[in-house]
């Protein structure tokens, strides 16, 4: 625990209250495939944020009456564990749950060639094993790999990362003490090939200069978790090929 | 001179090519005047008919034409059954997608047909309710999967009596029960018995 007199979000040297500088992203590792029984399935630690994904489908849809002939339906449930925060969290869906499962779906569904799969329904199941701010950012990343894992075909994969503003100063991936104390937080999800965005929220007051500082940081770092997001898929389905290429 | 050039790694969204030097083929698709995968694996251009396809390394187990499906019947329809299908080309699938098929054959195809329209049978008579059957995908209209079992091979594989819950013996025209002797109707598989659908029959209930 910290206490709020002694916490400084930002030092005089740039450096923020987990030694990282502004442009900094916190370290992040994806694992492929981590689910047996699921069609697709993900495992990313996105600084101390641990997450589990899982993607079912397509499959049929139950009830039968939220089929839907043209195209598939897509349903996303965001879920944080009674163990994922400090103090227990009640299992039950909190409206905060809700909400991002909605803004998670919305968010991937732009990537997803839908029409290819009339009448059925994948479902994605996102798990926060342990959270620490940008927990919907993390369960993005880690949802978009889950689903190309899938074999659902794609137009893009999907990188989110958010962007702040603490003391004045625009940073880059804002963690959980700085989420709370911080004066903004903008997740923002990305489709680094297609050059879109998907989801943009702000929570916080930002000036047009700032917002737009903000925004752009925000791409950058959608960037970088893409190159993360694409090593990982390379891995599991390339793996022996890439290690034999080296080898040679 | 190579009909076809192909290449490795490519993952959804990545440029392949612009629709001035080829045409999108399977797993492409078309933003923008860019031709870009929506899929991992590998590209490989035809290079006569200037296709580009991406052959994907994880597709979905999804039932397409000409496949070879095994499942339950869950539901009867008049001259329509449903059918929950439970393996794809031999392969198991969780997936539960549902298919439908017609129960009217033509002679040819297991003794069905004319002999049994003549004799007054409506459909539900050669299918029941929990039968394991094997069919063809032959459409796949209307976002509906349709299934043929209209050859030898495809038909009931599995099924007990419905009388006393032993098993059947396949007879000309139908099948026998080896306890009671009861006589059902069916259009039975030509390779009906051979294989063991125990466990998939208990799945069902």
């Amino acid at each position: 625990m910290y206490s709020l007199k002694e916490l400084t979000l930002l030092d005089e040297n740039g450096i923020r209250s987990d030694g990282r500088g502004i442009n900094d992203l916190r370290s992040i590792k994806i694992t492929v495939g981590v689910v047996k029984n699921a069609d697709g399935s993900a495992f990313i630690e996105f600084g101390k944020n641990k997450i589990i994904v899982a993607v079912y489908g397509p499959r049929e849809v139950h009830p039968k009456h939220m089929a839907l002939p043209d195209r598939c339906v897509l349903r996303c449930r965001y879920h944080m564990s009674p163990f994922s925060t400090d103090t227990r969290k009640n299992p039950a869906p909190s409206r905060r749950e809700v909400e991002i499962s909605k803004v998670m779906r919305e968010s991937l569904e732009p990537s997803l060639i839908l029409s290819d799969y009339p009448r059925a329904v994948i479902d994605v199941f996102v798990e926060v094993l342990q959270a620490d701010g940008g927990s919907r950012c993390a369960g993005i990343n880690a949802a978009s790999v889950a689903l190309a894992d899938a074999g659902i075909n794609m137009r893009d994969l999907v990188s989110a990362c958010a962007a702040g503003r603490i003391a004045d100063n625009i940073v880059l991936d804002v963690n959980d003490l700085e989420d709370k104390e911080g004066d903004a937080d903008m997740p923002v999800a990305y489709m680094p090939n297609l050059e879109q965005v998907t989801l943009l929220q702000l929570d916080g007051k930002l000036t047009t200069t700032q917002f737009n500082e903000c925004l752009n940081k925000a791409i950058t770092g959608c960037k970088a978790v893409y190159e993360i997001q694409k090593d990982a898929l390379m891995k599991k389905y390339f793996g022996n090929e890439m290690e034999l290429k080296e080898e040679a | 001179m190579k009909k076809t050039r192909e290449t490795n790694k490519i993952i959804p969204g990545e440029l392949l090519s612009v629709i001035e030097e080829y045409d999108a083929g399977k797993n492409t698709y078309v933003d923008d005047g860019d031709i870009r995968s929506s899929a991992i694996g590998g590209s490989s251009i035809n290079l006569q008919d200037r296709i580009l396809n991406v052959k994907q390394k994880n597709p979905p187990m999804i039932p397409k034409i000409g496949d070879i499906v095994v499942g339950y019947i869950d539901m009867l329809f008049g001259n329509m059954i449903s059918v929950r299908i439970v393996y794809i080309n031999e392969k198991y699938s969780k997936s539960g997608f549902s298919a439908i098929a017609s129960t009217r054959f033509s002679a040819s195809s297991g003794g069905y047909g004319s002999s049994w329209r003549e004799r007054g049978y409506k459909g539900k008579y050669v299918f029941k309710v929990g039968d394991i059957i094997r069919g063809r995908v032959c459409s796949l209209l209307n976002s509906s999967i349709h299934l043929s079992l209209e050859d030898k091979d495809l038909g009931v594989v599995y099924t007990i009596c419905f009388s006393c819950g032993n098993e059947f013996t396949k007879v000309p025209g139908g099948l026998k029960c080896n306890f009671c002797g009861n006589f059902e109707d069916r259009k039975v598989s030509i390779d009906y018995g051979k294989q063991s659908f125990t466990q998939l029959y208990d799945m069902q209930f």
